[in-house]
């Protein structure tokens, strides 16, 4: 996960994976569409986020 | 122009994605048909967390967040499973909760010793599998010892904060790059990839940037 003003870089693939922010983890169910075969394409935006916290663990 | 392309990752030791994330990434190393350069960087989750902790992992979960011990197990069992899937077998019950900066100096060290990927594996494992405590330098110590390091230096190094620096370092540079997450992959300074994403994600990432590299000669 990146703050998109600050980030220098090409995303590839979902726009957030399977991530931890802080001391919070996410199990997120994400379908990729770009797959990264062509990292100079848009993020992919479709995600289906079931967010789950799970501590830092 | 070298073809070997770098793989920069920002990540922390008490992060289960940042281990299934780690496998993802490594099994699509194995289809890629080139040389590539890892690097690992220092990404603190939960920097206020204090070198020992008496709760256990469920306890946090369910007195930190506020959720039910049912939902608390829920979340660990869902993390279990998908760890499994990538031949991973997290033991939450063992697991010991911690600060991870020692840890992260410790990576430090076996980098300045050419060692820093089996340092990674050999932390993140004793963290989620073997329940070993990844805050303590006597532990850290022995840890770099089982991969073949010096454990009397090791020590030395940790109890002189001789890395700190070096991980300050890291956080700075993930916070100029806006890195709000872990694990977070940045290929030839380039591309970034958020997330324990699937192992076909980064293989092509890792193409686009090999042909780039090639096409560049």
């Amino acid at each position: 996960m990146t703050e998109p003003s600050k980030s220098p870089f090409t995303m590839v693939g979902v726009a957030d994976g399977e991530v931890c922010v802080d001391d919070v983890c996410e199990v997120q169910s994400a379908r990729t569409t770009q797959a990264g075969a062509n990292p100079e394409a848009a993020p992919a935006t479709e995600t289906a986020s079931e967010a789950l916290a799970v501590d830092g663990l | 122009m070298s073809d070997t392309v770098k793989v920069d990752i920002w990540s922390d030791i008490a992060c289960p994605w940042c281990y299934i994330g780690k496998r993802k990434f490594e099994s699509a190393l194995t289809s890629f048909d080139g040389s590539v350069d890892v690097e690992y960087h220092s990404f603190e989750l939960a920097p206020d967390t204090p070198e020992e902790v008496s709760e256990s992992a469920i306890q946090r979960l369910v007195e930190r967040k506020g959720l039910s011990h049912a939902q608390a197990q829920g979340m660990i069992d869902r993390v279990k499973s998908i760890a499994e899937s990538v031949g991973l077998d997290y033991n939450y019950e063992s697991l010991q909760p911690t600060n991870t900066v020692r840890a992260h100096e410790l990576l430090h060290y076996a980098k300045s010793h050419g060692r820093q990927i089996d340092m990674k594996e050999r932390l993140l494992r004793a963290y989620f599998i073997e329940g070993r405590h990844v805050g303590r330098v006597e532990e850290l110590a022995d840890l770099a010892a089982e991969i073949g390091l010096d454990r009397n230096d090791a020590l030395r190094a940790l109890k002189s904060r001789e890395f700190l620096a070096a991980v300050d370092a890291d956080k700075s540079q993930a916070r100029e790059y806006g890195i709000q997450g872990v694990p977070f992959f940045v290929i030839n300074g380039k591309y970034g990839i958020s997330g324990a994403q699937d192992a076909d994600t980064f293989a092509a990432a890792l193409r686009q940037a090999k042909d780039e590299r090639l096409a560049a000669v």
